[in-house]
């Protein structure tokens, strides 16, 4: 028998377990939205915004697998036995830095928070390697370590590896987190957060503004399951101790059509908070259902929120 | 249902049950329920249930089930009593009948009513002994009904056992007596219990319960006798009405007895008079069918003679012995005597003295059966005396003036008579229908106990066998010649079954109704005896003294027959065993028969039951359901 708000599928395990043949042909495509002008000390395929000259060298870098051969300057490997790439003024490199928030209260509802962020956090990482963006990839709220930086399609074992690593019992600070990294990513990135953003007060709201502060050009995708949605109607009814997922901590309740809607007015207000905070920072913010398709929500919301194009 | 401590209730229901609303207005045992934020709920609502003591008590089914646990343990606290149909003192005893009336098949649900009253005996050990962890009760015996009473289970609280010995009772067709079985139960009721640690004589005879259709001979008087009502659980439908095939038999012809006439004779004990058909079989084989009308039955007071009519079959020539059948065409209710048998003697062989001075009548039926007359080496004396002569030491047929004895002796004749009563169960009366004959005179015989009278007339006993020394006799107390006997064909009868009785050649004893016991005279030596009825083997004697071979009781109609095998030796002796019609043929049972002050029919004695350890078990079973609810929920 399943519990209300547990999870009665296990997680996954594999990349095919993850994500499923139709989710994987919605991607073909896709490639990441870069709103502005990203200052990126490293130059990629990503065409700049800004007017430039026409094909002007500007820098060498190591050789990563998954860069074009092409590029490769074989003069410098014929000298010095080493695989460099030629860089030119008019293309950037696109860094993208996905921010999955690994807590534990992300282990919730039907379908689980956790695991969706995980799917998702997977498909983005898949586009953005697929694009020759540059990706690195971090847990918030969690001792789970961030994965190296990462490019090309060379590069998706490693990515699915550190999603497939994280297992959803942080218990860290969200904000505190979403700040530190902010401050170490150099440059200014393209940076993707997936969180349940149920952090109390304000800190969240003002990790977001020192976010933007920084010049990154952020994406906040909320994720809310069904139950913490409607938990009345999902089946949470009558007298029960609550059980915070993260402090175990908890109020004893009697759950009734006037609590639940006090609940939802809470919870809306919350979440227009994040959504207010997301906008005076420049960020954008998308309120995901975890019982949507994701196949819709790549192709269609995220492609209108300016995650994707 | 009484409560023995109604007060401790009443305290218990006053605390108990505010205490357990209290607790469920406190929800102090609540689920515990994981959620991601739980700030959210906790600054959703300034209403927070847990955090105000008292709220509003709301429908819940685990409230339900604990107010209904609680309620019955404070019952279980009242010791709560109710009064049961238990026997007194722990002792009953169920008499099953098994009479030939049981037989009839008109009990509801198409049963026989010994069917029925066996369920309704399994339903009273359910009642005395019911099944469960609270069963038990007191100790219960079952006997059955018959001619003679039987003990099928003896005193057992053991419901098992009851209920096997209950299954395998059989139908019999016996008359039903109870009176015997009655005295058997109550010797038996005040026997100490074998199993109890220290046995005492029981001083309270054991209730009785019959389960019965009241058609027991005895039934009045022997509830007459019982400090308390018989209780009778009756069985059966009112108004069934049965016919009967009484008897069956054949005469022989005065000039030819090796031809018979079989009759039968038909009763039915209804108010109307019906039209059956009555089947003879000889030898098994169907030979005549007659269709004839029973006159209605007659009442006087509450005892009721059936319609009776004798039925006459044609002629049969036959030399040997003859087995008679006689059937009614349909059967009804009560199929066991819609059918009658008897053996029929061959003639036999002898050489006869003839005594006497009016012996024309007897000379010319000498002739006609065909015996010699060698008065220097008779094997039997028939005899017509005017005065008593002594007939010597051979088996005699006589007349008149009875023979020299110690026995049978006449005290002066009497005036023109009529013979009002003869006994069909002897061999030499039996084929015979000496009832009605018409004497002119006769001498009136004084008889001494071991003298059989086979007829009696409204001047005293006028035909009578007996056995003097080893010798046996027949006496008719009158001359032929002065009766009208020698009018019919029951003279030359009498005469061939009086010949093959004094000769010992009769293929067939004394006839038998069910519950009697079969004796037979075997040939000195026999010591191992078959018996078998209807072609079935009943048992294997090895009788001490095989002229005196005693088999029974008989609990079944039909053809019994001893098989002996002596050295070289072999033969079979035949006994008819009749149903006795007269005692069981009236199946209708009747209005208000049994309410009487000696009888009273499905009356039940009290007795208390306590009932809390059921309340006890019932409480513990709805905690265990509540917890089960309660778990399921986590």
């Amino acid at each position: 028998m399943t519990l209300w708000g547990q999870s009665s599928t296990k997680p996954p395990t594999s990349v095919d377990e993850l994500l499923d043949p139709a989710v994987r042909a919605a991607l073909i495509g896709l490639d990441i939205e870069a709103r502005r002008l990203l200052a990126s000390p490293r130059h990629g395929e990503r065409r700049s915004t800004r007017r430039g000259s026409s094909v002007e060298f500007a820098d060498f870098r190591p050789y990563a697998p998954g860069d074009d051969l092409r590029r490769v300057d074989w003069n410098v490997y014929a000298r010095l036995d080493a695989l460099v790439v030629k860089l030119f003024q008019d293309e950037e490199d696109l860094l993208t830095v996905l921010a999955v928030d690994d807590s534990a209260s992300m282990v919730f509802g039907e379908p689980c928070k956790h695991v969706f962020a995980r799917r998702l956090a997977m498909c983005i990482g898949i586009i953005a390697l697929s694009a020759g963006h540059r990706t690195s990839c971090h847990a918030l709220a969690s001792d789970a370590p961030a994965s190296q930086t990462l490019r090309g399609r060379g590069s998706l074992g490693a990515l699915a590896r550190w999603v497939l690593d994280l297992n959803g019992l942080g218990r860290g600070d969200l904000a505190a987190d979403l700040r530190r990294l902010a401050d170490r990513i150099p440059g200014r990135a393209k940076l993707i957060v997936l969180t349940d953003g149920l952090q109390q007060g304000d800190a969240l709201p003002a990790a977001l503004a020192a976010v933007g502060a920084r010049g990154h050009d952020t994406h906040l995708v909320q994720l809310l399951s069904p139950q913490e949605r409607s938990p009345l109607h999902t089946g949470l009814t009558g007298d029960h101790r609550l059980v915070d997922a993260e402090t175990g901590d908890g109020p004893a309740i009697s759950v009734t059509a006037s609590v639940e809607a006090a609940y939802q007015t809470r919870l809306h207000l919350h979440i227009d908070m994040l959504e207010n905070a997301c906008r005076c920072s420049g960020a954008h913010h998308t309120l995901v259902h975890t019982d949507a398709s994701i196949e819709a929500l790549l192709r269609q919301r995220l492609r209108r929120g300016g995650l994707l194009r | 249902m009484i409560l023995a401590a109604p007060w401790l209730a009443l305290i218990l229901l006053c605390t108990l049950v505010p205490l357990l609303l209290v607790l469920w207005i406190l929800r102090l045992r609540r689920a515990r329920v994981k959620v991601s934020a739980h700030w959210l709920w906790t600054q959703a609502t300034d209403d927070l249930r847990a955090e105000v003591p008292f709220k509003k008590l709301r429908w819940s089914v685990l409230l339900a089930l604990q107010l209904i646990a609680l309620a019955l343990l404070i019952l279980a606290a009242a010791q709560p009593r109710v009064t049961t149909t238990m026997g007194r003192g722990g002792r009953t005893v169920l008499l099953v009948d098994v009479s030939a009336s049981m037989s009839t098949i008109d009990a509801h649900g198409g049963l026989s009513r010994l069917e029925a009253a066996k369920a309704a005996a399994l339903q009273a050990v359910d009642r005395l002994h019911p099944a469960g962890l609270f069963g038990g009760g007191g100790r219960t015996m079952v006997m059955t009904l018959g001619a003679v009473p039987r003990i099928v289970q003896p005193f057992t609280d053991a419901r098992a056992l009851l209920l096997r010995a209950i299954d395998a009772i059989e139908p019999t067709h016996e008359p039903g007596r109870i009176a015997e079985a009655i005295t058997l139960a109550q010797a038996w009721s005040l026997v100490p219990d074998p199993d109890a640690a220290q046995a005492a004589p029981e001083t309270e005879a054991a209730r009785l319960e019959v389960f019965s259709d009241g058609l027991l001979e005895d039934l009045e008087s022997a509830g007459a006798e019982l400090d308390e009502p018989l209780v009778l659980h009756r069985v059966g439908s009112l108004h069934t009405l049965n016919r009967a095939v009484a008897a069956v038999g054949a005469t022989r012809n005065s000039d030819d007895p090796a031809l018979f006439r079989p009759w039968a004779s038909v009763l039915q004990w209804g108010d109307e008079s019906i039209t059956v058909d009555v089947r003879l079989l000889i030898d098994g084989v169907p030979v005549a069918v007659r269709r004839v009308d029973i006159p209605a039955a007659q009442r006087k007071d509450a005892a009721r003679d059936p319609g009776r009519v004798d039925v006459l079959f044609p002629a049969v020539r036959h030399g040997d012995a003859l087995l008679l059948r006689a059937e009614l065409v349909p059967g009804d209710a009560l199929e066991v005597d819609d059918v009658a048998r008897a053996i029929i003697p061959a003639g036999v062989g002898a050489n006869v003295r003839l005594l006497g001075d009016s012996n024309a009548l007897l000379q010319r039926a000498v002739a006609a059966m065909g015996l010699r007359m060698d008065p220097d080496q008779p094997d039997l004396v028939v005899a017509a005396l005017s005065s008593t002569v002594d007939l010597g030491q051979l088996p005699s047929l006589s007349f008149g003036a009875p023979p020299a004895s110690t026995m049978v002796h006449a005290q002066g004749k009497t005036g023109p008579s009529q013979i009002i009563s003869a006994d069909p169960r002897h061999p030499v009366g039996r084929g015979s229908r000496l009832t009605g004959t018409r004497l002119h005179d006769s001498f009136i015989l004084t008889t001494k106990p071991g003298v059989r009278v086979l007829a009696q007339s409204t001047g005293g006993p006028v035909v009578v066998a007996w056995r003097e020394r080893g010798v046996p006799r027949v006496h008719v107390g009158f001359l032929p010649g002065q009766s009208s006997l020698p009018l019919t064909e029951d003279f030359i009868t009498l005469l061939v079954d009086a010949q093959a009785w004094l000769m010992g050649r009769t293929d067939e004893r004394e006839r038998v109704r069910a519950g009697d016991m079969l004796e037979v005279s075997l040939p000195a030596g026999v010591d191992e005896v078959e018996v078998r009825r209807d072609g079935r083997t009943l048992g294997v004697l090895s009788p001490p003294d095989p002229s005196k071979t005693l088999w029974g009781p008989a609990s079944l109609a039909g053809v019994h027959s001893f098989h002996w095998s002596y050295e070289d030796r072999q033969g079979v002796e035949r006994v008819v065993v009749d149903v006795p019609v007269r005692a069981e043929g009236d199946v209708d049972i009747g209005d208000g028969v049994f309410e009487t002050d000696l009888v009273q029919v499905q009356v039940a004695r009290q007795r208390s039951l306590a009932l809390w350890p059921i309340a006890l078990m019932a409480a513990l079973l709805t905690l265990l359901a509540e917890w089960w609810v309660w778990s399921a929920r986590q």
